[in-house]
């Protein structure tokens, strides 16, 4: 496996006397597809939450580029170059599916408050390429066609490529995409995972989230299975799908259902 | 397209510079022309936190007043020169929004339009009870006209140079509003966490517009000292505060003409409505129930549907003739 790009190393998240994690390792090789599955509520959310920043982990370390990031702020771990979309979708429903995708490069643009405020020449400058860029970005997801329109408009499929083109204009190093495939259909599925891994190829790092594991599979590089907060196992996909402990988790144990 | 908007713009901008002239310097009307601008000043400073970043503020007269006291105090005072008495106008209120925007950064909705009315209570407060200093409720008198070295503003050259800086901080607002700190503005107003994971410093930007619109009210309460040439704590009271928010919500918030057209509306419509006194605010009340529930983005919100209609009609027909 290359290098080690993201990685996570103990990590407990408790909430009161809930652990929705508890002692959960992760690492993430650098261009690789890197899937978490685990049935409902088995913290695999909880994961990527930890990993943002958005929730600060009751114990354990996180390191991202070498660099310790645990505690950071997302909008910091956001700027050192990871990039997440959301279970449910989590857009700006009244700006442009242009907008959406602006808003996503809002670290890499390049304006003071006092050159945007007085529309300098610089901050114009800035403005032009983060249009060109986000009109470019939105033609690889295939939605240049509705750049003009309010992101609500949009298709739940839409909404789903949406914010994966938002979370690429931040250029980041991974990319975290939590249940991707959601309320797809196959065909819907298909493409997203098509998508993701042509991203994968042109150098970026994927961690997804999945419950149906199915879906995606036959497309990671690399498979950690989450059950009740604890890793119950780790491998390539094909070993994963013969695992006995998974098995389990998603089916239970026969013997006992029939006793 | 563009082209057409810049002459549009210029042609408004040179309409309004001739209305002294056309009016025949009207004190009446440059006295409601003056009002109108400050109002939008402040309605254009609301309409930053209120509108593009959503979060409700009812004590803009608080800023308002420390503005208009600050610079009036200043004035009276110590006899300071009306350019400089702007600039600690914008400084004070700067450094109080900045302050009310900490201790209120975890408040949203409600709870926030709470804090503000007790914010704009206590400066009104403050206003009635340092007597010393402010003259209490029997007022801050004798501030003198504005004036830059020896040259004394008349009532004509002072609406020009509210004018002028009114459209200055219009147009400021249309740079940020499309800059990346307007989009911040408006991802935090929309989904406060996908705006956190696009790299966006919430509390951060949340205070720059607190600090924006406490500004924009220092510079509207400046001005209307040096207009009014006394003060009252009675003018900066609650429903002071709660008519900005109605000139913002009206006209149409989250949009750059929105908190113009409902400060001229509103400034124009208690002159022209004067005869039914206290049941205008009645009026103004209803306005904005019906603002809230159907007009999202109010008057200006329903005018751009009506164009959009129209167009889309005028598409269908043409299409149909072909």
């Amino acid at each position: 496996m290359s290098q080690v790009l993201l990685e996570a190393d103990q990590i407990k998240m408790y909430f009161g006397g809930i652990k929705a994690l508890d002692g959960v390792s992760l690492s993430v090789g650098s261009q690789t597809i890197h899937t978490v599955i685990g049935p409902n509520g088995s913290g695999k959310s909880t994961m990527f939450n930890v990993l943002t920043g958005f929730y600060r982990a009751t114990g354990g370390h996180i390191a991202f580029c070498g660099k310790e990031i645990t505690g950071s702020a997302p909008h910091r771990i956001s700027e050192m170059g990871m990039a997440r979309t959301f279970q449910t979708l989590r857009l700006f429903p009244e700006m442009t599916v242009l907008e959406n995708v602006i808003v996503g490069m809002h670290s890499r643009i390049r304006e003071t408050f006092w050159s945007a405020a007085l529309h300098l020449p610089s901050a114009a400058n800035e403005e032009r390429v983060a249009y060109e860029k986000a009109e470019q970005i939105l033609e690889m997801v295939g939605l240049s066609a509705k750049n003009r329109q309010p992101a609500k408009s949009l298709a739940y499929g839409e909404g789903r490529l949406l914010e994966i083109a938002r979370a690429m204009a931040s250029e980041p190093k991974v990319l975290l995409l939590d249940e991707p495939a959601a309320g797809m259909n196959p065909s819907e599925t298909k493409q997203v995972m098509e998508l993701i891994r042509k991203l994968c190829q042109r150098g970026l790092t994927i961690v997804l989230v999945e419950h149906d594991m199915k879906v995606v599979i036959s497309y990671s590089d690399m498979v950690t299975v989450l059950d009740h907060g604890k890793k119950i196992a780790e491998g390539a996909p094909k070993e994963i799908l013969q695992n006995e402990a998974v098995i389990t988790a998603y089916l239970g144990k026969r013997r006992e259902h029939h006793a | 397209m563009k082209k057409k908007r810049w002459l549009t713009g210029m042609a408004v901008v040179l309409a309004l510079f001739l209305l002294p002239v056309l009016t025949g310097q009207n004190y009446y009307l440059l006295h409601i022309g003056i009002m109108c601008c400050i109002f939008a000043i402040l309605a254009m400073g609301l309409n930053m936190l209120q509108g593009y970043t959503g979060l409700v503020s009812i004590g803009q007269a608080g800023f308002y007043a420390l503005g208009a006291y600050g610079s009036g105090l200043l004035a009276v005072k110590l006899g300071i020169s009306f350019v400089v008495c702007l600039l600690v106008a914008i400084l004070l209120t700067a450094v109080v929004g900045l302050l009310l925007g900490l201790t209120t950064v975890r408040l949203y909705g409600g709870y926030l339009a709470l804090v503000t009315i007790g914010f704009g209570s206590i400066v009104q407060l403050l206003a009635v009870n340092m007597t010393g200093l402010t003259g209490g409720g029997e007022g801050l008198l004798g501030i003198p006209p504005a004036a830059f070295g020896s040259l004394v503003l008349s009532t004509t050259h002072y609406f020009y140079l509210v004018l002028a800086i009114t459209i200055v901080l219009f147009l400021v607002t249309v740079n940020l509003v499309n800059s990346k700190f307007g989009r911040a503005l408006v991802a935090i107003r929309e989904q406060k966490i996908a705006a956190n994971m696009m790299g966006i410093d919430v509390a951060r930007y949340r205070l720059l517009a607190f600090v924006i619109a406490a500004c924009f009210s220092g510079i509207g309460g400046c001005f209307y000292t040096f207009f009014a040439g006394s003060l009252f704590p009675d003018y900066f009271n609650l429903p002071q505060s709660v008519l900005i928010l109605i000139m913002v919500t009206l006209g149409g918030a989250g949009t750059l003409y929105g908190p113009i057209i409902g400060a001229v509306l509103v400034t124009t419509g208690f002159e022209l409505l004067s005869a039914l006194q206290s049941y205008q605010m009645v009026i103004y009340g209803l306005g904005v129930v019906l603002a809230v529930m159907f007009m999202p983005y109010g008057l200006v919100g329903v005018w751009q549907r009506l164009m959009r209609m129209l167009s889309k009609e005028g598409k269908r027909i043409e299409s149909g003739a072909a």
